[in-house]
């Protein structure tokens, strides 16, 4: 038999002969020990952590070296979020027995492998032992924000949760701080301390069952937010039947199993009612008013456009009367004006037919007047200015007589000719025929 | 009645990576080992006197 101490054999007296230490004494506290890692063990596997916790802390006071006790508890703090505390279970317990056959190696392996991991939970650390700070020291409301934020990104820290409880319990707000310790009694079912709270709270211990019991739903990865109470307050509504909201006792009542899956229907189809019900409610009406809002503008900017249409309208309208009426005075006037002209034509000839034309007698007398002396050119004019008044064998004769008088016998012979051919019957016929005979 | 001011000295801060070190080093937990070789130690030490 070799000593468990030291490894050296046992004599016959039941002592090790090296180290002396009675095999009896060791065997028993060695058997403890296991006695107590397997408690632990079993706490553990149903989350009774702070059990198992301290179900190992002696299995530990028994043997320091039971390996296994030594793991559970670094893995049962590191599921509580403390993880560097559980990292120094795993050294402790690496050293007492290294090797890849201890488990140990593989968490610190998987904990060094990640080092934004590690950070993190340092920080984790750090920013808890701030809060608590903030809280010793009275200023609460920096705790709130510093345990919100850490427990957003760390759902399994226990012991943020518990400070959260007791911060919110202080500031007379039970409703959240039993929300905190719902969390906690969901990662550790027998937190003493959640309990204690809960209990501090008015709660009794059926009610602390039942709290524990829908704990279960909460889903322990997901961040902490305050839409947790209603979510899970929303479930527990639709999972009761009527009688048992009629009756409050009854909801905690002893353990069963609940069968999920079937409420999944109800769950899905509430969802889309709710859905439908706030599409319809709240984004609908918000939908049409923008909808008739945008028609009424519509309206408004093609009522101005056609009121401007037809401003236009009358304006051209009005214009196109005035012209037509500008036409039609126009025509009137060039009719009366035509007539006008018409009549002071005809006017102008009566007087012309009536008035006795003396001019062309005297216009005829002052040139035969001024052939008699000799003056020729007056002559040629004034029988130039007869003819064109009218024409006459008496203008003709004398312009004939003037050009003779002035030498210029060609234009004389032209008027002699024209005098015989338009007036062959004249008087003076006889006198130019020997003229123009010659 | 829960008092806030007596709770709150129950918190113990978290431990952190600069201080795992000191806290493996100060783990002298005692168990029923070192007791009994505490014992057998001081009863040899009265022997020899």
């Amino acid at each position: 038999m070799e000593c468990l101490n030291c490894g050296a054999p046992v004599l016959e007296n039941g002592h090790c002969s090296n180290c002396g230490m009675s095999h009896r004494l060791l065997a028993k506290a060695y058997n403890t020990s296991s006695y107590y890692y397997n408690l632990g063990l079993d706490r553990a596997s149903v989350r009774d952590l702070t059990g198992a916790i301290d179900a190992l802390n002696l299995a530990l006071k028994y043997n320091k070296q039971n390996i296994n006790a030594r793991n559970l508890l670094g893995l049962i703090y590191y599921e509580m979020g403390e993880t560097i505390l559980g990292l120094t279970q795993w050294v402790m317990s690496s050293n007492y027995l290294p090797g890849d056959g201890n488990i140990a190696q593989y968490y610190i392996r998987q904990v060094q492998s990640d080092p934004v991991e590690l950070e993190e939970a340092n920080q984790l650390a750090k920013q808890f032992n701030q809060a608590l700070m903030h809280a010793r020291q009275g200023t609460k409301d920096l705790a709130f924000i510093q345990l919100k934020r850490i427990l957003s990104g760390y759902p399994h820290f226990v012991k943020g949760y518990l400070l959260l409880a007791l911060l919110y319990m202080d500031n007379g707000n039970p409703d959240k701080a039993k929300k905190a310790l719902k969390r906690v009694l969901r990662i550790d079912k027998n937190n003493t301390l959640a309990v204690k709270y809960l209990k501090e709270m008015g709660m009794t211990p059926r009610d602390i069952i039942g709290l524990k019991e829908s704990s279960t739903r909460i889903d322990v990865d997901s961040a902490y937010t305050d839409e947790d109470q209603l979510k899970s307050d929303i479930k527990t509504f639709f999972e009761n039947d009527i009688d048992d909201v009629e009756d409050p006792d009854s909801s905690v009542g002893s353990y069963e199993e609940i069968n999920h899956n079937k409420f999944n229907l109800l769950y899905v189809s509430v969802g889309l009612i709710l859905g439908i019900l706030s599409f319809w409610l709240l984004i609908l009406p918000t939908k049409l008013n923008s909808a008739n809002k945008e028609n009424r503008d519509l309206q408004l900017t093609y009522s101005d456009e056609i009121s401007q249409k037809n401003v236009t309208i009358s304006d051209l309208e009005s214009q196109l009367s005035t012209l037509q009426k500008q036409a039609a005075d126009k025509e009137a006037e060039e009719k009366e004006a035509a007539d006008q002209k018409q009549d002071s034509k005809e006017a102008f000839q009566v007087i012309k037919d009536n008035i006795p034309n003396t001019a062309y007698e005297t216009l005829c007398t002052e040139a035969q007047k001024a052939i008699t002396e000799e003056d020729f050119e007056k002559a040629i004019n004034m029988c130039n200015v007869a003819l064109q008044l009218q024409e006459g064998e008496d203008a003709y004769y004398y312009l004939g007589k003037a050009y003779l008088g002035n030498q210029d016998e060609e234009k004389a012979k032209a008027a002699f000719v024209k005098l015989k051919d338009s007036y062959p019957e004249s008087s003076h016929i006889e006198e130019i025929s020997d003229y123009l005979s010659e | 009645m829960i008092n806030f001011d007596e709770e709150i000295r129950k918190f113990k801060p978290s431990l952190e990576i600069a201080q795992a070190e000191d806290a493996i080093y100060k783990n002298d937990v005692k168990d029923i080992t070192d007791v009994l070789e505490e014992m057998l130690q001081q009863l040899n030490d009265r022997q020899s006197q």
